[in-house]
């Protein structure tokens, strides 16, 4: 069977030989999938910004962009088996690597103080979050940062003593997500990795996954096993979220394994809904409705800019606040999502929310972000 | 009727007349000819394969109604089709779909998208993303070293001119030189 291109060059060959396009006749129906991805941001760039995004690619992947900076000699700190199961602890440190100030106590220090840390209750097996993030023992100067191309998200990833901390920025949030923190893979003593796996991050309708060098290619696969190839850039890897019948998984030299949801779901297992401000007066709940009695797997995130620095969104403004929260509650359910207040009142925040259900479990799932 | 080769042999402005003469040979040279440069120039702006694939049909069902209208200015062809793959892209980003307009116009029946088509964008991606490798080594030394500092490492100007020596001026003129280079040589075909 011809490809794509090959039935294209054919049809419009056949209309041209039949003299379609030097007349005007009334429209055949065809399909005009949404140009509205998760990735407008960056598709609706300037040709400026292509450039510069490509360029940043390039040069990184091939110059590697990096020359050695004091510091990078402390890389025998890291847990070995990070440096061999992570190739972007591999690459020296360079000026680009380091947090901005912009990011709470520099990163760090915000994430050992909860800021970024998460409240993990998954309801599959899969990576789990330290608890103790300060037993990690992270070493920001070591801390690698990497361009995902053509997404509009950098992956910041603090390594330690014993374990990692990663989390994401995006172009469309206000503040960096929540830091994922993980001990060493396949460390029988923290035993906190199991899979070729470091965790996902969620952003709008969009999942950001880090893996191990383990993982040849990421797919986002349907049912049928059939779906698409992701690119995977020094181990980051962005897909939209996947539908109810859809499943992220891994390639590795010993097979297929999943990556997220870690089983597959149900149908209608998975829902997500956001709500891009909330009022200053509404208080914001999200509400699970379905199958009366399932148990849901809830991921809520939320980043508020504070007044005084709603005047700059997108900026990485010191009044940001993030917030995260990831439980597991019966259906139905309704989630009270606490504001926080400045001196001056409420601010406008977003929130977005998913919900997923395990594969083993019978029923639907659906999310909804109320404001009353 | 011509061969293949015959056509492949003939000028951008010779297949796109007989385009309009309704000679689907010269459409099938003149579509292998230019299909790399606009698939390239939409995967650069959208870094989307599906959306790169699809806009790329509606672009030359656009070329095919556009054919008799089109007046010869370059010895390629090559910016006439920019342009229409620009405006197409335009009009899908105002609209917030895919435009679709010449492809109804000619009656054309949707095309499944398979993985092995989608690798192919991809596969051409990274033929631009070598090229334009090649393009930055290129630039003269200052300009390359000024859009490493800024673009790359995503210096401060202040820090970059403090560290070659110079004013943030020169600093900024020189980044600016050099992303204009690079930007005049990814238009050529």
């Amino acid at each position: 069977m011809d490809d794509y291109f090959a039935q294209i060059e054919q049809q419009i060959g056949a209309a041209i030989a039949a003299g379609a396009h030097r007349r005007r006749g009334p429209f055949a129906r065809v399909r005009a999938p949404r140009l509205g991805f998760g990735l407008g941001p960056l598709a609706i760039a300037g040709s400026t910004a292509i450039v510069v995004a490509i360029a940043a690619f390039v040069l990184l992947n091939v110059h590697g962009g990096r020359s050695p900076q004091p510091g990078g000699g402390q890389g025998s700190q890291i847990a070995p088996a990070l440096v061999r199961d992570f190739r972007i602890l591999r690459t020296p440190v360079t000026s680009a690597d380091r947090l901005p100030p912009h990011f709470a106590d520099g990163g760090t220090a915000g994430i050992q103080r909860g800021l970024f840390a998460r409240d993990l209750t998954h309801t599959d097996p899969g990576p789990r979050q330290v608890s103790d993030v300060a037993s990690i023992g992270l070493l920001p100067a070591l801390t690698r940062r990497t361009e995902i191309p053509g997404t509009g998200v950098t992956g910041w990833v603090i390594p330690g003593r014993r374990g990692l901390c990663w989390f994401i920025e995006t172009r469309t949030l206000l503040l960096p997500q929540g830091a994922e923190c993980v001990g060493v893979p396949a460390d029988p003593a923290t035993a906190l990795i199991d899979g070729p796996w470091a965790g996902v991050s969620g952003y709008n309708d969009h999942l950001v996954g880090f893996v191990t060098d383990r993982v040849l290619a990421v797919r986002l696969v349907d049912g049928h096993g059939r779906g698409r190839t992701l690119p995977l850039h020094d181990g980051f890897y962005v897909s939209r979220l996947p539908g109810s019948d859809q499943q992220i998984v891994a390639v590795t030299r010993t097979g297929i394994e999943p990556l997220y949801p870690q089983r597959t779901v149900s149908t209608s297992g998975i829902a997500g809904s956001a709500a891009r401000v909330i009022s200053r007066t509404s208080r914001p709940a999200i509400v699970l409705t379905g199958t009366s009695g399932l148990r849901a797997q809830l991921d809520w995130e939320m980043s508020c800019a504070l007044r005084g620095s709603n005047a700059t969104p997108g900026a990485h403004a010191p009044g940001v606040k993030g917030y995260q929260h990831h439980h597991s509650y019966p259906v139905p359910a309704t989630v009270q999502i606490g504001f926080p207040t400045d001196s001056a009142g409420r601010p406008s925040c977003y929130v977005g929310a998913i919900a997923t259900v395990a594969a083993h479990a019978r029923g639907t799932v659906h999310v909804a972000i109320t404001t009353h | 009727m011509e061969s293949r080769g015959g056509h492949e042999e003939r000028s951008d402005a010779e297949l796109i007349r007989g385009v309009a003469d309704c000679d689907r040979e010269a459409f099938a040279a003149l579509y292998r000819r230019h299909l790399p440069a606009v698939l390239r120039f939409l995967a650069s702006e959208t870094r989307d394969p599906e959306l790169t694939a699809d806009l790329a049909a509606e672009v030359f069902a656009a070329v095919a109604l556009a054919a008799a209208r089109y007046r010869p200015t370059n010895p390629t062809a090559a910016p006439w089709l920019i342009g229409i793959a620009r405006n197409t892209l335009g009009r899908s980003r105002r609209r917030g779909r895919v435009e679709s307009r010449a492809r109804r116009r000619l009656g054309l029946e949707p095309v499944e998208l398979h993985d092995s088509d989608l690798e192919r964008v991809e596969a051409i991606v990274d033929d631009q993303r070598g090229r334009l490798r090649g393009l930055v080594a290129a630039l003269p030394a200052d300009e390359r070293h000024a859009v490493e500092l800024r673009v790359i490492n995503e210096r401060d100007y202040g820090e970059i001119a403090t560290e070659l020596r110079c004013s943030e001026l020169v600093v900024r003129k020189r980044v600016s030189r050099g992303l204009a280079h690079l930007r005049e040589q990814l238009r050529e075909p």
